[in-house]
């Protein structure tokens, strides 16, 4: 191991390690623009230039390697005035933004200068000037204020394999920026944003709110999906303005909809006050009068012998679906309690990888039934890395894989409903059984089949299952995993699938969603909770919705705000956000994290745990004297040490195939996916209407070219819809937008995310 | 029925003097234990005008903390920053440009002549000579027009600034001075052929408020207080800062320790701080007037903005004002020769851009420590005379 002097302090490290880095360890700071922890080194900036005794040049420390008996030096007067020089150079076009920039406060620019530059700058020219891009909702690019690091054109290349984004021209009149259009959303558009030293990449959401050093930032974690991203809430005067992601565990990256999801928390439109049916209006009243109402509906229902039931989003927390869930077990006598509202059947099982680094280091990687950058973003960077560094082989059979492509060895894209008859189809292959009967009419070929069969053979890869996966095609994967010996790891739906199965929130007897809405229209269940979700917008079966809550005799909606189902409701109980609640979630890797309240909760808004708690007091059997989250918490910590939960048996029956013209799979656009998107309103410019999208060659032979107006028929249901072209839809098939709540779509759905479509062009 | 029986036997009357009340020179408070007029024993009682500057200090950055400093002893306000500006500079680590230091020195003195000719103006008025009070405001109300001339205020200049001073000495100031400082002996003459001969003068104040030098050191007294006992002792001379070692200046000293000794003592400093000016106006240097220009206080305006702007000073001016010079980790204490004795301040950083902790060792605090022991045995009518005496600003006793 070479041995080197760093400004006097003699430090032994492992052979190939950076000047920086040694010097961080000793705990020397070298300043340095271009350099980052998590992207490769480059040395473009020449900040960390450093003097190394006998060397006639100064090096450059974030890509000099040490060797064995250097004694560098960090901050002798060559190394000051290099700095300084470099910093002047910088300086010479910078306009004169820091009291109108975001970054100002927290500019590495600003704090280079300040640190090592000359506070007078010699050459007075006019500076060369770039017009201000307003690339969408999301991000501001002023390349006036670039320092030409091209960390965010590193992170495009690097971590997302490929963007549209990057550096053109040459030199000092470089020009960084998307290439392709004026608007720039690629979902991990955050981290260029936070990659940025400077204020050239500046958030459009935080422009010109409030100064960095005035917010007060809280440790939370992403509601959005089950990876449980850590996020700092920036907050002021109780309003969530800004969001960081400071920790490299789970991940150094989050995606735009950690980063940039958060302004519902803010929204105008939020309801803050209880509201009780009366006739066709629901009226404001008070929180006591909505527990005394409730109560007393639910008294009658129970004591005329009907049923209860709740259906509580999976993306709130342990806490309340474990009071929930008591409550309607202890006081209300009732089972039917589930949170698999995006019509998902299985339950969640224990993970066999326990981080995203284990993930990095899988051997190989076959992924099936999701598109992963899509419902689990930073995942999906961490397959590309394996993929990229690692150079383990991907295997997709995916439908419409939109990101995860750009890495894959093999990628099988067959036609929408076809994914789990062709991971049958791969079993039989890889048993060497006849399997062509399968492939046949699914759009993949043979060969690729066997292809991914034989890439798979013999090694140990990470079997990734999809959330589309149905129970009978995780059986199938767990049989893949079976013969290759290893376990395959299953993503779900929703911020916290995992705690609200741990925390029992379930059937016993394995009633799912769908069964549970066919016993209210059947008259079984007679009241039923719904928590912090519109079932319209998200469960895939919008006319068993509409025909169940038309048979209730009470329907208690706890939401945010107004949206299609609390029309229905005879009560709305208002509900706080992620950031107001606090609370316990269990990421994807079956590991408990605590999420803190950053602001105060808007008006009467309670948590669901609060709710129960008030209900069973109304009632006259209390569930505890629970005054704050952490009372809950500790039993939450209780039942999390237990085992794992046995899930009931699930059918396993196949699903029909589709009717229609064209097989479509419906899902969400990335922007749509998560908690209330509706109401960020960024995202709501990036998602305006909704769409659906066909391969180029598809639509050509069908005579639609892009931005058609079209008329899309399924189930006798017509809608106007906008026609996309789009590269990663397989020919023949179909991808239909999914979470526009104004647009039922769900109601052509019948309980899963493929159906049948005609498209027509509309007649003028 | 015990109370009673002690109180026969002391035969004192407890008599409370201040808060309010105009020999108090502010809102001191002190408990008398009288045995008929003869004081017994003589309490201060403090805490009226306390602002927490130095609890406030710690959430301030260094140079927002200097303002603070100004109300301690607002009589003598450039001295105070002085004090403070020399703790954080030697935090830092950096040495002051000499025209800088000379133009602190003439500040500070002319500090300690307007501090002095307001003592002596209500003292002497608190003893009955109304006269005297009326000459010192007349000299004294130049010596505030000459502060007011560099640092644009009358009282709570702010003028120096760690690193060096604000700006520089307007071109008028220099010849007005110097025509003060031409008047100043025969002024001083003046009060003292008010005063000093004064036969009513001399039974107020010759053997009142003894203090023997042994006990000038225990009970910690500095400044005047001390050197009236007759010990030499000056900071600018045992610890010389900002190059007062460059300076020709004597160090009176008194005999008996007692209020005309004090006095003496005191008329002959002003007369001293004269001398220090004259000379620091002599050898006054050309140069900057601020260390490390630019990295400890804004840069020039002009270059900030309009048509000269210069990024680099707009970076520098938005990081002084939003988040401050970082001071390293460490701790020091920096004291100085105030008007009223030993003026100290200790400076812990933390390596952050706020003081971690800041303590201050105010002279009137200590000095009034020997009120007690002053005024034992005293008349209640030498009270005045005593508070007179100790200099006492309450601004500089409560922090």
């Amino acid at each position: 191991m070479p041995k080197v002097v760093i400004d006097g302090i003699e430090i032994e490290v492992p052979a190939g390690t950076t000047v920086l880095n040694a010097a961080n360890r000793i705990g020397v700071d070298i300043p340095a623009f271009c350099y980052h922890p998590y992207l490769k080194p480059a040395g473009i900036c020449r900040m960390c230039l450093v003097e190394v005794k006998g060397a006639p040049k100064l090096m450059p420390a974030c890509i000099t390697e040490v060797q064995d008996g250097w004694e560098i030096y960090t901050n002798s007067e060559k190394v000051q005035e290099a700095r300084k020089w470099l910093l002047e150079f910088l300086l010479v076009n910078h306009p004169l933004d820091c009291p109108v920039c975001d970054q100002a406060g927290e500019c590495e620019l600003q704090d280079f200068v300040f640190k090592y530059g000359e506070p007078v700058k010699r050459l007075h020219d006019e500076p060369h000037k770039y017009p201000t891009r307003y690339l969408g909702p999301l991000i501001v690019h002023q390349m006036s204020r670039c320092v030409l690091c091209r960390r965010c054109v590193r992170f495009g290349s690097e971590v997302m394999g490929g963007t549209n984004w990057g550096a053109y021209e040459r030199g000092h009149r470089t020009i960084v920026g998307p290439y392709e259009s004026e608007t720039f959303a690629d979902r991990y558009t955050f981290n260029m944003e936070a990659l940025c030293p400077v204020g050239a990449i500046t958030s459009n959401i935080y422009r010109y709110k409030t100064r960095i050093w005035k917010l007060d930032f809280t440790a939370s974690v992403c509601p959005h999906c089950e990876i449980g991203c850590w996020l700092d809430l920036g907050q002021r005067d109780d309003q969530l303005l800004k969001i960081r992601h400071q920790t490299a565990y789970p991940s150094p990256w989050i995606c735009d909809r950690g980063g940039y999801g958060f302004e519902f928390a803010n929204h105008g439109e939020r309801i803050a006050v209880p509201l009780k049916r009366e006739g066709n209006k629901l009226r404001g009243i008070a929180k006591e009068e909505s527990f005394t109402f409730v109560t007393e509906r639910l008294r009658e229902i129970v004591g005329n012998g009907g049923q209860v039931a709740t259906l509580a989003s999976p993306h709130l927390t342990c806490e309340d679906y474990l009071l929930m869930g008591r409550f309607m077990r202890e006081v209300l006598g009732s089972e039917y309690v589930d949170y698999r509202l995006y019509g998902e059947k299985g339950y969640p099982e224990k993970p066999s990888v326990n981080s995203l680094e284990d993930v990095e280091k899988a051997e190989a990687y076959f992924v099936v039934g999701e598109d992963v950058s899509l419902h689990h973003p930073v995942l999906a960077l961490s397959i590309g890395k394996g993929c990229k560094e690692g150079g383990s082989p991907l295997y997709l059979l995916v439908t419409a894989d939109s990101f995860l492509y750009k890495f894959a060895t093999v990628h099988a894209n067959p036609l929408p409903g076809w994914e789990e008859k062709l991971l049958e189809a791969l079993l039989l292959a890889l048993e060497g059984k006849e399997y062509s009967p399968l492939v046949k009419g699914s759009g993949i070929s043979e060969e690729t089949v066997k292809e991914i069969a034989q890439g798979l053979e013999g090694k140990k890869p990470l079997l990734l299952g999809g959330n589309r996966l149905s129970p009978a095609g995780r059986d199938l994967l767990k049989r893949l995993g079976g013969r290759l010996n290893v376990v395959p790891l299953f993503l779900d739906w929703g911020g916290n699938p995992k705690g609200a199965f741990q925390m029992g929130f379930w059937s016993p007897n394995g009633e799912t969603v769908e069964d549970i809405l066919n016993k209210c229209v059947s008259g079984e269940v007679k009241a039923l909770f719904v928590s912090s979700t519109d079932l319209f917008r998200d469960y895939p079966y919008g006319s068993l919705i509409k025909e169940a809550f038309s048979n209730l005799d009470l329907l208690v909606v706890h939401d945010m705000f107004f949206t299609e189902t609390v029309a229905y409701a005879d009560c709305f109980i208002p509900a706080t956000s992620f950031a107001e609640d606090g609370g316990t979630v269990l990421n994807m890797f079956w590991e408990p994290q605590k999420r803190k309240r950053a602001i105060k909760p808007k008006g009467d808004s309670l948590s669901l745990w609060q709710v129960a708690m008030e209900l069973s007091r109304e009632w006259g059997k209390p569930l505890g004297d629970f005054q704050q989250i952490e009372d809950v918490s500790s039993l939450v910590f209780q039942e999390l040490s237990k085992e794992v939960l046995k899930a009931p048996q699930v059918s396993s029956a196949k699903e029909d195939l589709l009717r229609g013209d064209i097989p479509a799979l419906f899902d969400y656009p990335f922007y749509k996916m998560g908690v209330k998107m509706d109401f960020c309103n960024a995202f709501v410019h990036l998602e305006p209407e909704p769409w659906v999208a066909l391969n180029p060659e598809h639509a050509g032979e069908l005579g639609f070219k892009e931005g058609d107006r079209v008329i899309m028929e399924s189930d006798d249901l017509q809608f106007h819809m906008k026609l996309l072209v789009k590269d990663e839809v397989p020919k023949g098939g179909a991808l239909v937008s999914l979470g526009f709540s104004d647009f039922p779509l769900t109601s052509t759905l019948k309980g899963s995310w493929y159906q049948g479509i005609r498209l027509s062009n509309i007649k003028e | 029925m015990s109370v009673t029986t002690e109180r026969a036997e002391r035969r004192t009357v407890t008599l409370n003097m201040g808060p309010q009340h105009p020999s108090t020179h502010g809102v001191l408070r002190v408990i008398l234990d009288l045995e008929g007029e003869t004081v017994v024993d003589a309490q201060p009682v403090i805490g009226y005008l306390h602002r927490g500057t130095e609890k406030l200090a710690e959430s301030k950055t260094y140079q927002q903390v200097i303002p603070l400093i100004d109300r301690l002893d607002y009589l003598a306000c450039p001295a105070y920053n002085f004090a403070y500006c020399l703790a954080v500079e030697k935090l830092l680590g950096i040495k002051v440009p000499p025209r800088a230091q000379y133009i602190r020195v003439i500040m500070a003195e002319l500090a300690r002549i307007a501090s002095h000719l307001i003592w002596l103006g209500s003292h002497a008025m608190d003893i009955g000579a109304v006269t005297v009070f009326l000459y010192t405001f007349r000299e004294r109300e130049i010596t505030y027009e000459l502060l007011e001339m560099v640092a644009g205020v009358r009282m709570h200049q702010s003028y120096f600034v760690v690193g060096g001073v604000r700006w520089d000495l307007p071109e008028a100031f220099i010849p007005k001075l110097k025509a003060f400082l031409d008047i100043l002996p025969g002024k001083i003459e003046e009060y003292e052929n008010l005063l000093t001969k004064n036969k009513i003068w001399k039974l107020r104040t010759v053997n009142v408020g003894v203090l023997s030098k042994e006990d000038a050191i225990a009970y910690g007294a500095t400044g005047p207080m001390l050197r009236g006992s007759g010990l030499r002792w000056d900071i600018r001379e045992v610890y010389p800062y900002s190059g007062y070692e460059q300076f020709d200046f004597e160090i009176p000293t008194g005999e008996h320790g007692d209020t005309y000794d004090r006095y003496l003592v005191r008329m002959e400093e002003m007369r001293q701080s004269r001398r220090i000016i004259l000379q620091a106006l002599e050898g006054l240097p050309e140069g900057p007037i601020h260390a490390l220009e630019g990295k400890l206080f804004f840069p020039d305006p002009d270059l900030v903005r309009g048509e000269h702007r210069d990024m680099a000073a707009l970076i520098h001016q938005f990081k002084l004002v939003c988040e401050g010079f970082h001071a390293p980790v460490g701790e020091v204490y920096q004291s100085i020769e105030a008007p009223k004795g030993e003026l100290g301040f200790y400076v812990v950083g933390d390596g952050g851009p706020k003081p971690f902790r800041l303590r201050i060792r105010l002279p009137s605090l200590m000095n009034l420590q020997t009120l007690p022991l002053l005024s034992k045995g005293h008349k209640v009518a030498d009270m005045a005379a005593i508070i007179g005496t100790l200099d006492i600003v309450l601004g500089d006793v409560d922090k």
